[in-house]
């Protein structure tokens, strides 16, 4: 009984509000041609829309387009700090992580440095090319080292100013062997066959022979040679007095001049 | 599947299509219950939110699924959403609403006697309840959902309507009561001008 006493009252109530309701229902169709207008073009603009990507929860998923982000970063980076055209402190900063791990990324100092030290060496190479040129009595050998009269240190074969390097030494250098071309062409007389580098001298301890042909003068004759070429016998061949300074007498090819 | 089911889904399928008859169809089914809840919850300018509810619609068609009583409550959502975000609106900034009660916003015109008195009284029965009591018992009762499509449109658990029911009731009872108490005190006056009859 006392859930009808409290139904009752409610019951009335929901009557009275659901008549209510009802009766206050208004008619829309009053402002359906307004609405309507707008509605039918609303249609049109999203039927002319084409299908685009759409990002978040109503097309493709934020999360999957995040980390394909993510990927394409995780490639990109690396090579492009390998290829090292990342900006200068994005490649310094990448050049120092991979250092940690050892790897060698190239860092913008020292691609700086480098291409200085490349234009460096151009700029004195033309310098030093002009220089001797323009210098008197200097002499320019075949291979372009200097070969000022009574000057050879420096010189590759430790020959003589004035006075090619004899067959052997020439043609080794050059993979030739002697009786090539190249052989006595100052006037020079041939040396017989090939011969020790150096005379040994009297007061100098004799170098330890080395088991292995040195490949810059080997034993066998090169392929271009016509005729094999004996080994000639460790004669010492006696120190001509140079006719141009006090260079090395012998082409001894160590480039000190002694 | 019922025919009418059967023929909502032809309404459904040419309205996605972009015909604007189907559209002018739903709109004349299902536009007048949601004007009707816009303006029982005091909605500022109840019918330009009832053009944005079915612009709305027009682009979220495509993602509708289910059968007419499912359109029914999804309009009702979208309805309830833009209640709420017009609220937040006009507490932001206050709009003046030059509409009189029981004035067709639309054209101006006065409503029907009838109708001006029953929204009188859902006026008065409603309009002192918090808004979510306003909104379900107008959904549960005047639109007659069932607590579940109740709880879709509110965003809501189905329990949680079901104990906001309970509240809601108490609260439609005691507000009746007080009417009731009022209009007593008012027929015993000796010069009635309320313009309400006395039965």
């Amino acid at each position: 009984m006392r859930r009808s006493s409290h139904s009752e009252p409610r019951t009335a109530a929901i009557d009275r509000l659901v008549q209510a309701g009802r009766a206050a229902m208004p008619d829309a169709s009053s402002m359906a041609a307004a609405h309507l207008g707008a509605v039918s073009v609303a249609v049109a603009s999203e039927q002319s829309r084409a299908p685009r990507l759409r990002v978040g929860t109503r097309g493709v998923p934020r999360r999957r387009v995040v980390l394909a982000g993510a990927m394409a970063a995780l490639v990109a980076i690396p090579s492009l700090a390998f290829a090292g055209v990342l900006p200068d402190p994005l490649q310094r900063v990448a050049s120092n992580v991979a250092a940690s791990i050892g790897v060698d990324v190239p860092s913008p100092h020292a691609e700086r440095a480098r291409a200085r030290a490349d234009h460096d060496a151009t700029a004195d190479e033309r310098r030093g090319g002009a220089d001797r040129s323009t210098a008197g009595g200097a002499s320019t050998s075949k291979d372009g080292s200097n070969t000022t009269p009574g000057d050879t240190r420096g010189h590759v074969n430790g020959e003589q100013p004035g006075k090619p390097a004899d067959g052997e030494e020439r043609g080794n250098r050059f993979g030739q062997v002697p009786g090539g071309p190249d052989q006595g062409k100052a006037g020079q007389p041939k040396v017989d066959g090939a011969k020790p580098a150096t005379p040994p001298r009297p007061d100098a301890p004799k170098p330890a022979k080395d088991p292995k042909p040195s490949p810059a003068k080997p034993a066998a004759p090169a392929p271009a040679t016509p005729a094999p070429v004996t080994p000639a016998p460790e004669t010492p061949e006696p120190a001509t007095p140079s006719n141009a300074g006090n260079g090395n007498s012998g082409g001894t090819g160590n480039g000190n001049g002694h | 599947m019922s025919p009418t089911d059967l023929d909502f889904q032809v309404l459904l399928g040419s309205a996605r299509g972009g015909d604007d008859g189907a559209w002018h169809e739903l709109y004349l089914r299902h536009a007048s219950p949601v004007l009707g809840y816009l303006r029982s919850q005091r909605a500022p300018s109840p019918e330009d939110l009832l053009g944005e509810v079915w612009l709305q619609a027009v682009r979220d068609l495509g993602r509708f699924e289910g059968d007419e009583r499912g359109f029914h409550a999804w309009l009702l959502s979208i309805a309830h959403h833009r209640l709420l975000d017009a609220r937040r609106t006009s507490t932001r900034r206050p709009v003046e609403v030059g509409v009189e009660p029981g004035e067709s916003a639309v054209d101006g015109r006065a409503l029907p006697g009838e109708q001006l008195l029953a929204e009188q009284e859902l006026g008065e029965l409603l309009d002192g309840l918090p808004e979510r009591q306003r909104s379900l018992l107008y959904l549960r009762f005047v639109l007659d959902l069932p607590q579940a499509e109740v709880a879709r449109v509110m965003g809501l658990s189905t329990p949680a309507v079901k104990m906001l029911q309970g509240r809601s009731l108490r609260a439609l009872e005691k507000r009746v009561r007080e009417l009731d108490r009022l209009d007593v005190r008012i027929r015993s006056l000796p010069f009635d001008d309320t313009g309400r009859s006395g039965q």
